[in-house]
């Protein structure tokens, strides 16, 4: 499926049919965007959905078997040193050096960037209050994911990956960690790539929303639009209904009886003939959450996949 | 599933299939092969060559199935490789965590020990079978205990299931010592009560530590850490930063594995090589033996350090290379080198070590009678080369050393574990199965050279002669191939490095030919010279390394 997007010129990150697979699990099926530079840009999808595997590739920790990544017009597997080097990354699962110091994490990371700023390190230590003498492997869950955190951002990266940074987190440091994301892009104007599963989290702070399903993407754009198409229809029924009713161009219909809910993309000038024709009438329209569109366009995937295997 | 010990026995064997499946394997092949071979034919001298291989095989199969029970596991977070944490949460008493693995464990290894004296070692019977068979169970309780209770000391565990096995093999021959009688405690009976009442005792020190374990205790870093810690923080730390992103590799690298050679070849030096030089201090014939044991010492544990030198991560039973290393924009020969480097600076300082020892011991208390008739002896044959010689040995030697460090990094690097357990097998299988050959063969093989001494010694040597220089040959190529896909700067280096390390071992081979040499050997110890120093494997490493680093 292809969705519009930026030109691949503007993208930071372009993703052309990308394919991969893990024996006989289909992980990544064709799937192609691009994240615009100076954009947040937030991935979605549920557990097993492809997401780490995406951003695995944009890291060049993943070969693609098929299809092309190029980050900032580079090959991360041929160069990954162009790539590394001006990406800044946190992991879902804080796999740093449980043996390591604060102060030693940072000072080893630096070595690595010529760009680190000493100055906004120490600011970012203080702020989330990582004491320097520290082992990483005594601090909580937390404080480990704002150790990261701070290794990734002190070298202020043109591109931040964030693999569901707020993963296993309390909501103070959720907070944390999406404020430090938005004062990287509205500050200087760079770019943030994040997944998760909290799309309330994505909602917040995305410009771009990506949304995979079983390793495809069912969705991609801006959010303002995709919220702006997504629309939740109440319909009343003349008579009860006893099994949902089919609607042409519907994602998901919910309900019972007579009231039943219905979520479209794209089809709202179409729906009153269509609610009409079934003897219902539409007696409100709201606009709709990221999570129902996610919802809905879930189901409606996997019912499609159901179909064309049957 | 329909009881507690069902699931825990299916997911001990569904873990360690493999290695049971080998052990079962090893078994299967000999009983065929005992079935299939003729019982006058077993009693020939042809046919007494299958009972060490048999044997060979049958340890090989019961430290499988020692394997199989390795009933850990390892929490990278808290660096805790001891008794499966998750197990904790199960509706079941700690005795029955502890007794269930252990339980299963010995009858597992009774039921294969017994298979291979029933089934195997049928023409050549074992003595006192039923010893070895409590042997074998209270060892197994035992390597249990071992792993459970040092949960946390990685080299502690290490050493005390070395001395373990090591030991085994002595307490195995105490009933076979006093043939007399004269010593009744020595006998079968009391041993096997004894070793069976060390093995409850050993239980209940399982069943205690694990119970410590799942009450919260015991995850704490212990008093020895703790201290170990506090004195590490006590000591100055580096606060320079680095130079380059090489550096900070090599800063690394350096504090995950570089000190481990150099800290046992210290503790051998200390622990064993002193207080054993310190008591034979009056015999003559026991320094020169020392002084051999020690030269041969940072080898032989540079070998199995190698083996976790070679990984990733040293500590760690996986061979993927960790995100927290793979994200870094480092190249995969810059990675290469700081793991070489630091492998040279841990040769360099063990080999100290060593020379210090050396120094020390012998003007102050070796007895040096033997020692220097040897030295004098070695300044006649050589009176003009024989510092040389001296130094590039003790060079070469280093080198060695070195090489049995870095020369699997390739495999190691790889993240391909049916690779890595191969190369590792291999290391240990044909030296050991050329060992046995010869051992059996030696007679026929002295008869031989008695009977026709001259074509003997030819054939040999030119076929000697033949494959070295099929072998340097070989690498040449392999040099091409692998160092192929290198940036030139590293090919230089490296080259530069082979050339002049290759040219001391020529220089040596040239110097040092033994006196007289009849044979005119010294074209074949040039060929060894060729070969001495890794080239073509190094080559591999980058690539390997990129391999896995990009999936």
């Amino acid at each position: 499926m292809k969705f519009p997007s930026p030109s691949s010129a503007e993208a930071v990150v372009a993703i052309t049919d990308l394919f991969r697979r893990f024996g006989p699990k289909t992980v990544l099926n064709n799937v192609s965007l691009y994240v615009p530079r100076g954009s947040v840009f937030g991935l979605v999808g549920e557990n097993g959905a492809g997401k780490t595997t995406l951003i695995k590739h944009i890291l060049g920790l993943l070969r693609a078997e098929a299809g092309s990544v190029r980050v900032f017009g580079l090959d991360p597997v041929a160069d990954p040193v162009g790539v590394l080097g001006r990406i800044g990354y946190l992991s879902e699962q804080p796999d740093l050096p449980g043996w390591m110091r604060v102060e030693e994490l940072l000072r080893y990371t630096q070595a690595f960037y010529p760009n680190w700023d000493m100055a906004y390190a120490e600011k970012l230590r203080e702020q989330f209050g990582l004491a320097p003498g520290a082992r990483l492997k005594t601090l909580s869950k937390g404080q480990q994911a704002k150790a990261g955190l701070l290794a990734a951002q002190a070298h202020r990266p043109e591109l931040l990956l964030l693999d569901e940074p707020s993963s296993g987190l309390d909501p103070i440091v959720r907070r944390d960690i999406l404020e430090a994301v938005i004062r990287t892009v509205s500050e200087e104007g760079r770019t943030v790539f994040f997944s998760s599963h909290l799309l309330e989290e994505i909602e917040r702070v995305s410009d771009y929303v990506a949304m995979l399903h079983q390793g495809h993407l069912v969705l991609c754009g801006p959010l303002d639009d995709i919220k702006a198409q997504h629309r939740r229809f109440m319909l009343s029924f003349a008579t009860p209904q006893s099994k949902p009713p089919v609607i042409a161009g519907a994602l998901s219909v919910t309900g019972a009886g007579r009231e039943w809910a219905v979520i479209c993309n794209g089809t709202r000038n179409e729906l009153p003939a269509i609610v009409t024709a079934l003897g219902a009438r539409i007696i409100e329209e709201q606009a709709v959450s990221l999570n129902d569109i996610f919802v809905a366009q879930a189901g409606t995937a996997t019912t499609a996949e159901t179909t064309s295997s049957v | 599933m329909r009881s507690p010990t069902t699931a825990l026995a299916w997911a001990i064997w569904r873990r360690g299939r493999r290695a049971g499946g080998w052990a079962i394997a090893c078994l299967a092949f000999c009983a065929l092969v005992n079935l299939a071979v003729p019982g006058r034919l077993r009693l020939t001298e042809t046919g007494q060559v299958f009972d060490p291989v048999f044997g060979f095989l049958m340890t090989v199969s019961l430290l499988l199935v020692f394997g199989l029970f390795n009933y850990t596991e390892f929490n990278s977070t808290r660096e805790w490789n001891g008794f499966p944490y998750r197990l904790f949460s199960l509706p079941l008493r700690t005795w029955q965590l502890v007794a269930l693995p252990m339980l299963l464990g010995i009858a597992t290894v009774e039921v294969v020990y017994v298979a291979w004296i029933k089934l195997v070692l049928t023409h050549n019977p074992v003595l006192k079978p039923e010893w070895f068979a409590v042997l074998l169970g209270a060892y197994m309780i035992f390597y249990h205990t071992a792993l459970w209770s040092l949960a946390g000391f990685r080299i502690a565990r290490i050493i005390v299931l070395s001395l373990g096995g090591v030991s085994s093999i002595l307490v195995a021959w105490l009933p076979f010592s006093d043939s007399q009688g004269a010593y009744p405690w020595l006998s079968e009976k009391y041993l096997a009560a004894g070793m069976a009442v060390l093995a409850f005792i050993s239980f209940l020190i399982a069943w205690t530590v694990v119970g410590r374990q799942r009450r919260g205790g015991g995850h704490r870093r212990n008093w020895i850490h703790c201290l170990l810690e506090q004195a590490g923080d006590l000591l100055p730390r580096r606060n320079r930063q680095f130079a380059s992103p090489a550096a900070a590799q090599f800063w690394f690298e350096w504090r995950r594995a570089g000190l481990l050679l150099p800290a046992c070849v210290g503790f051998a030096l200390l622990a064993i090589f002193g207080p054993f030089s310190w008591a034979f201090r009056t015999d003559p014939r026991s320094t020169i033996d020392t002084l051999v044991k020690i030269v041969a010492m940072p080898i032989v544990l540079a070998f199995a350090i190698g083996k976790g030198f070679i990984k990733p991560e040293f500590w760690s039973t996986n061979l993927s290379l960790p995100q927290f290393l793979g994200v870094r924009p480092l190249s995969a020969e810059e990675f290469v080198v700081s793991k070489m480097k630091v492998a040279a600076l841990s040769v360099t300082i063990a080999w100290l070590l060593v020379l210090g020892f050396i120094a020390l011991w012998l003007p102050l208390w070796a007895d040096k009678t033997q020692l220097q008739q040897f030295l004098r002896e070695f300044r006649r044959f050589y009176p003009h080369s024989w510092l040389a010689i001296t130094i590039l040995y003790f060079a070469g030697f280093a080198v060695i050393t070195w090489r049995c460090l870095v020369s699997g990094l390739w495999v190691g690097l790889s993240g391909n574990r049916s690779y890595y357990i191969a190369s590792a097998c291999l290391q240990v299988l044909v030296p050991t199965l050329l060992s046995l050959a010869a051992g059996l063969f030696s007679d026929t093989i002295d008869s031989e050279i008695q009977q026709h001494p001259d074509v003997v010694n030819s054939i040999t040597l030119t076929l000697i002669g033949w494959l070295l220089a099929l072998a340097v040959i070989l690498k040449i190529w392999s040099v091409v191939f692998s160092w192929s896909k290198n940036s030139v700067r590293r090919t230089s280096q490296y080259l530069l490095l082979w050339s002049g390390a290759t040219l001391g071992f020529v220089a040596l081979a040239i110097l040092s030919p033994p006196w007289p040499d009849i044979y005119r050997l010294e074209h074949l110890y040039v060929l060894v010279a060729f070969l001495l120093f890794p080239f073509a494997r190094l080559g591999l490493a980058p690539l390997s390394f990129a391999r896995n680093r990009h999936g």
